[in-house]
């Protein structure tokens, strides 16, 4: 009932909104604030590849629904399941596994938005490592193959960030997929930017 | 003829639908973070494939968040498609040098079902930190898949409508080797060869699969929903407080399921 009363209020808002200030006033009635609807949360997403890389698929309905400071983050699971995977299938040492809990806990894309240049995922946490400060995730930026730099190869180990553990697996530091903003029809200058559907 | 030709549509159209119930449900293609878990597997409208925050490519000083919803939409369908009118979608921003919980919440929903539904913005506005959200301000309104929308009184520019999957990655090849990964597979162990595909591997990449790398979301030409907020940098991080931003997306219902 609260959501068929919920709707029926947005839908009078809009109604109302309509006529006068489609695009953008702000002086409708605002009829949803206030409202005492509760939303429950039942997917979440901050980086690219880490509930997917990291995580067992039974535990992601449990991720889903947590938020993504919860504290203490070491008592989360994907944050237990970062240093479980790292360690036992990737193979790499413990120092390893606790860099990558350290940088990816929180689950939170970080941005610095004071900072001009392109986007570069990871960014933020790497100095620039990456490509640029202004961190955040781009639509070219290669998620997957820095995702899997920093589990399967050197990455950590070439920033000065921990000694090189020797075990390295070259075979998995790249999908050798490139991006390629025409094909997904990218318009970097334009709004909005995601490229028209196939 | 034309009776023939109507029969032949409803039926190219049945087997459309049917294809895409099975391309949905069948090839699985959970990269990112497409087909996440079963909740959303069910509800994909409220399955977040990708979560992106980069600077406006017509505005230095605009900053962009994307939050790319309903993953594998085939051609025909994605012109069919639209938001769930029952999820709240989220972008929760946490300023500071760590990251922590959201001190700012823009939120969408979809008032009416399908394409020529209304999409209704609200805030920024400071939210109760958590997984339970209630709606904030009205900002605005705009209608579904309009890129020319005009801008809300805020400074926001919104676009919410069906785009080309951004996301790149041989996500097969990755499914051979982690068939866990893949919810049709979940629970599978490990499984050799690891190695993704090189098409002349050579060196340290010597013993490496060899193969041509397919990016299975291009090759198979599929969409999403993008929800493509573009604001002033100064209304995501005022200048009294800090620059730095921490983002992810949330979809939430009433219901919890």
């Amino acid at each position: 009932m609260r959501q068929s009363i919920l709707s029926f209020v947005a839908v009078y808002a809009v109604v109302l909104c309509t006529s006068s200030c489609n695009g953008g006033s702000t002086s409708v009635p605002n009829l949803n604030t206030g409202s005492q609807a509760q939303f429950k949360q039942i997917e979440r997403l901050g980086r690219p590849a880490v509930k997917e890389l990291f995580q067992q698929f039974a535990n992601h309905d449990g991720t889903n629904k947590t938020a993504p400071w919860q504290l203490p983050v070491s008592g989360q699971t994907l944050y237990q399941e970062i240093g479980s995977f790292t360690t036992s299938v990737a193979g790499r040492d413990a120092a390893h596994a606790a860099t990558l809990q350290a940088i990816l806990i929180p689950d939170e894309i970080a941005a610095d938005l004071s900072k001009s240049g392109s986007a570069a995922y990871l960014g933020v946490e790497t100095g620039g490592a990456t490509g640029g400060t202004f961190g955040g995730r781009g639509l070219p930026d290669d998620v997957i193959d820095i995702s899997l730099g920093a589990v399967f190869g050197n990455t950590l180990s070439a920033l000065g960030l921990i000694p090189d553990d020797g075990k390295e697996s070259p075979c998995l530091t790249t999908d050798n997929v490139p991006q390629k903003n025409a094909q997904d029809n990218v318009t970097p200058a334009v709004f909005p930017y995601a490229g028209a559907p196939h | 003829m034309t009776s023939r030709s109507g029969a032949l549509g409803s039926g190219l159209a049945a087997l459309a639908l049917v294809l895409t119930a099975v391309l949905y449900n069948v090839l699985p293609v959970r990269g990112s973070d497409h087909q996440d878990s079963p909740a959303v597997v069910a509800r994909p409208a409220a399955d977040i494939t990708d979560v992106f925050v980069y600077p406006a490519g017509d505005n230095p000083s605009n900053v962009v968040l994307q939050m790319d919803v309903s993953p594998l939409l085939t051609p025909a369908n994605a012109s069919q498609a639209a938001l769930d009118p029952a999820v709240l979608y989220q972008f929760k921003i946490a300023h500071g040098a760590a990251a922590g919980p959201e001190d700012m919440a823009i939120q969408v929903q979809a008032i009416g079902a399908g394409p020529t539904q209304t999409i209704a913005v609200f805030g920024p506005f400071a939210p109760v930190a958590g997984t339970v959200s209630t709606v904030g301000p009205l900002s605005g309104t705009v209608a579904f898949n309009s890129t020319s929308a005009a801008a809300l009184a805020n400074g926001m520019r919104v676009f919410v409508g069906p785009r080309a999957d951004p996301f790149f990655f041989d996500l097969f090849q990755f499914f051979s080797f982690l068939p866990d990964r893949n919810y049709q597979t979940a629970g599978a162990s490990p499984k050799a060869p690891f190695s993704f595909k090189f098409p002349a591997p050579a060196g340290a990449f010597a013993s490496c699969v060899q193969g041509t790398p397919n990016d299975a979301l291009s090759s198979n030409s599929f969409n999403v929903l993008s929800i493509v907020i573009e604001a002033p940098r100064s209304l995501i991080a005022p200048a009294s407080g800090s620059q730095v931003i921490h983002l992810w997306a949330t979809t939430s219902t009433v219901s919890g399921t």
